[in-house]
């Protein structure tokens, strides 16, 4: 039995369901396996009995890094009080280039010229 | 075999309304379909009674996905059979009805289950020669039975992949695993030699076109089930005097338990729907 591979105690991996060609991987669950082929067999039993899935991933559970719930605050602070990031945020301009509903040119200043936007930093 | 027995549900197992006059009316390959429809069922049920007390539940989903097939597989059978035999006999009916001595499924699909490695050598025997015959039965002239085969054989490669897997891992893994793995294969070995059987009936079936005489089947099977004992280690089982009889309704002593559990709920409730 030298020859054999070690046997591995079963660990838990996370699984990543892709529903459909064109949409990105979905973390769907996790699933027990003493290695990937176990953890993607099993992922295939209980993740994918309904639909037509076009592709699995399992990825190991430890290989995860996360951010830690009492870091919440300071971690996801910048996403708080920047209205321009939405793209309701901007008026659509209508083909005289001005902004569609408002006769004047006011509130011009909050439409930005086209690409200026994205780039918020 | 079914909760719901509403039209809509599988609308061909509606009875012919006059069996003599069935232009698909061929009693022979009705009993063909018959002895297909019987393994899958049979198997299903065995599969069934690893729910709850599988290694793990991840194993013990994917025994019951396993048997659920089987089970989808025996009621397009069993339902082509009652429309070909000319008694216009339903799916339920045949599951449901007949005796003991009157299934037509061989031995090995009826073995108990035993430990895992049991179960595991059986499957593997099985599938590897499933996958073969649906392969081969989506290219016969029955619309219902090559359309069973093309939709099956991708069913049966999985559970092939499935068996493979859990042969190799046994074989290789501890030496407890594969002394396990090694005595179920030898204790379901002798019971493979069924599944190849065929007779004159069968034989004009596939001269015919309509059916799979699963003879031809037996050399690919054997050089596909050696690569994976191979991998896995194991010793193949040397020829032995081979089990048989299923196929002719002589059937071991663990059959007769196994119909009695499957039919034990409709009895309790006859005509039930849920």
């Amino acid at each position: 039995m030298s020859s054999s591979p070690p046997v591995r105690r079963p660990t838990p991996w996370e699984v990543f369901v892709r529903p459909r060609r064109g949409l990105a991987h979905q973390h769907v669950g996790s699933v027990h396996g003493a290695d990937a082929a176990m953890a993607l067999a099993n992922a295939r039993d209980l993740y994918t009995r309904r639909g037509d899935p076009a592709s699995l991933w399992v990825v190991r559970s430890d290989a995860v890094h996360a951010t830690s719930p009492s870091e919440k605050d300071p971690f996801f602070s910048n996403a708080a009080g920047k209205p321009y990031r939405y793209p309701e945020h901007y008026v659509a301009l209508n083909a005289d280039g001005r902004a569609e509903g408002h006769a004047d040119a006011d509130g011009g200043g909050d439409v930005p010229a086209p690409g200026e936007g994205s780039h918020d930093g | 075999m079914t909760a719901d027995h509403g039209p809509t549900a599988n609308p061909t197992v509606t009875p012919t309304a006059n069996p003599t006059r069935d232009p698909d009316r061929d009693p022979d390959l009705a009993g063909y379909a018959l002895a297909l429809g019987d393994d899958a069922l049979v198997l299903s049920q065995r599969l069934c009674g690893w729910v709850t007390r599988a290694p793990t539940i991840e194993e013990d989903l994917a025994l019951a996905n396993i048997a659920l097939d089987l089970l989808g597989h025996a009621r397009t059978l069993l339902t082509r059979s009652g429309q070909l035999d000319g008694t216009g006999r339903s799916e339920d009916d045949l599951a449901y009805g007949r005796s003991v001595r009157a299934f037509r499924n061989c031995l090995l699909v009826e073995l108990p289950n035993g430990d895992f490695g049991q179960t595991v050598a059986r499957q593997l025997l099985w599938a590897h020669y499933s996958t073969l015959l649906h392969r081969a039965l989506a290219e016969t002239s029955d619309e219902v039975l090559a359309g069973l085969g093309a939709h099956a054989a991708l069913e049966s490669e999985y559970h092939r992949m499935h068996a493979d897997q859990w042969t190799v891992r046994l074989g290789r893994g501890t030496a407890e695993s594969r002394r396990r793995m090694q005595a179920g294969l030898d204790l379901v070995w002798p019971y493979a030699a069924e599944l190849f059987e065929t007779d004159d009936r069968v034989r004009r079936l596939d001269a015919a076109g309509s059916a799979v005489a699963p003879e031809r089947l037996r050399s690919d099977w054997a050089l596909g089930v050696a690569e994976v004992l191979d991998r896995a280690r194991l010793t193949p089982p040397g020829p032995d005097r081979p089990a048989t009889g299923g196929r002719s309704g002589r059937h071991t002593e663990a059959l007769e338990p196994l119909l009695a559990e499957f039919r034990s709920v409709r009895l309790q409730y006859p005509g039930g729907n849920w």
